[in-house]
C-alpha cells in the first residue's frame, strides 16, 4: 500500500526543504495561505512510532519554518498542530507537524470550550499520568530497544502496540 | 534580544502566573517535572487530561527558544502523548502550540498543549482545509523560498514560477489587537510585546 505523504515527498511537489530525516512541503489542502507541513521522511503512522531524534529535528525545523513564515508571508502568529490519530482529525497514516500562519481576525477557530472538572477528577488524572510518566511514558528500557533491532521481535512489539494503531486502521 | 538585569527577570517571573507555578508559589497539578521543563494539568481543559508542557525559564514564544530546548520539549511531549494514550485510554492526541495573540496565545509563557482525544468528542481543533491550486502553491513557494533559505541555510527552489506574486497584506501595527474567537476575548497588554516580537523584522 502506498502512502500519499511518502509519494508527495518523493514527487518533490511543493517541496521547500529536505534533510536526511525531515521533509518540508506546501500541502495540497491548507488551513491558511502559507500553511506548511513538516513530516518525517520515513513512513511513521503515529507520533509514538517516530524515533526521538526525528521528533527533535521536526520541531527544530518547524520552529525555523515558523520564523520564515513571519518574514516571508507577513504572518502575525503561528499555530503548530499535530493530529495524532483519527480521533484527533488525522487524515493520512503519516505523522505531520502543521505550521499554520495566522493573522488577527482571520476567522480561523482553533480554540476550545473549557470543560469543568472537579478537584477530585483532576487529582485522579494527575496520579494516573504521573505514574505512567514514571513507567511507560519514559524512554523504553535498553533491553527492549535491543530486541527491537531484531526483526522478529520488532513484529511482536508492533502487535503489542496495535491498540494505539487501531484507530488508524479505519483510514481508507 | 537585549539582556535583562536580574531584577528585571525577577519582576517578569513575579508577574507570570506560570513562572509562579514553576517556582512553587502557586499550586498546580504537576504530572511531570525535571530540571528544564514542567508538565501540568490545564485547569480549563479541552478534554480531561489536557496537559500543558512549559519550559522552566520564562520564554514568551517558540522563536526565542534554542534548538536543544525545543528538541527536548518535543521528546517530552511525545512521552506525555504516549502516557495519555496508555493511562487515560484516549484514542488520539492533539499537540497544539499558539505563538502570538493572532494565533490564540493567552499567556506570555510559551507552552505546548497535549490534549487527549476521543472519536466524536467535538472539541474543535480540526480546522477546515481548503484545496490549493498549483498556482497558489507556487505563489507560497516563491514567497517563502528566500526566507526558508535564510533560516535553514538551504531551500529547494520552486519548479515553476507563479504567474502572479503572492499578495502579502500588511496590516497597520495596531489593527485589532483583540482576538475574536468564540469563547475568548483577549486584550492583554503584556501580549502586545509578543506580537511585536513576532512581527518585527
Amino acid at each position: 500500500m502506498t502512502c500519499d505523504i511518502c509519494e508527495r515527498i518523493k514527487s518533490k511537489k511543493g517541496l521547500v526543504y529536505l534533510s536526511e530525516k525531515v521533509a518540508v512541503f506546501i500541502p495540497e489542502e491548507a488551513v491558511t495561505r502559507g500553511h506548511i507541513v513538516v513530516a518525517p521522511i520515513g513512513h511513521y503512522p503515529i507520533l509514538e512510532s517516530v524515533p526521538e531524534e526525528t521528533i527533535k529535528e521536526m520541531f527544530i525545523i518547524a520552529n525555523k519554518v515558523g520564523i520564515a513564515v513571519f518574514e516571508g508571508l507577513g504572518a502575525q502568529g503561528t499555530n503548530f498542530l499535530i493530529q495524532n490519530g483519527t480521533a484527533a482529525g488525522q487524515e493520512y497514516p503519516h505523522v505531520m507537524l502543521n505550521v499554520i500562519p495566522r493573522k488577527e481576525n482571520d476567522g480561523i477557530d482553533m480554540l476550545w470550550t473549557p470543560k469543568q472538572m472537579t478537584e477530585e477528577e483532576m487529582s485522579t488524572i494527575e496520579l494516573q499520568l504521573k505514574e505512567q510518566m514514571k513507567e511507560g511514558g519514559e524512554q523504553k528500557p535498553a533491553e527492549t530497544r535491543e530486541s527491537e533491532k531484531k526483526d522478529g521481535a520488532k513484529k511482536e512489539n508492533e502487535k503489542k502496540e496495535d491498540y494505539r494503531l487501531k484507530s488508524l486502521i479505519r483510514i481508507p | 534580544m537585549e539582556q535583562l538585569t536580574k531584577e528585571q527577570k525577577d519582576q517578569i517571573r513575579q508577574q507570570c502566573i506560570f513562572c509562579q507555578i514553576i517556582d512553587g508559589k502557586v499550586a498546580a497539578k504537576k504530572v511531570y517535572e525535571d530540571e528544564k521543563v514542567v508538565a501540568l494539568l490545564d485547569i480549563n481543559p479541552a478534554n480531561p487530561g489536557h496537559i500543558l508542557l512549559l519550559p522552566k525559564d520564562h520564554i514568551a514564544i517558540m522563536p526565542q527558544m534554542d534548538d536543544s530546548l525545543i528538541g527536548y520539549m518535543a521528546v517530552i511531549a511525545k512521552r506525555l502523548s504516549q502516557s495519555i494514550l496508555r493511562a487515560l485510554h484516549a484514542q488520539g492526541t492533539t499537540i497544539f502550540i499558539a505563538n502570538g495573540t493572532a494565533a490564540g496565545q493567552r499567556a506570555p509563557h510559551f507552552m505546548m498543549h497535549i490534549i487527549p482525544r476521543m472519536e466524536d468528542d467535538n472539541i474543535g481543533l480540526k480546522p477546515e482545509m481548503k484545496k490549493q491550486s498549483e498556482e497558489e502553491i507556487a505563489q507560497v513557494h516563491a514567497a517563502l523560498f528566500p526566507a526558508i533559505k535564510k533560516v535553514l541555510g538551504k531551500a529547494i527552489e520552486p519548479a515553476t514560477k507563479p504567474k502572479k506574486e503572492l499578495e502579502i497584506r500588511k496590516e497597520t501595527k495596531n489593527a485589532g489587537r483583540t482576538v475574536q474567537t468564540p469563547g475568548a476575548q483577549v486584550t492583554n497588554p503584556k501580549l502586545d510585546a509578543i506580537t511585536d516580537l513576532l512581527t518585527k523584522k
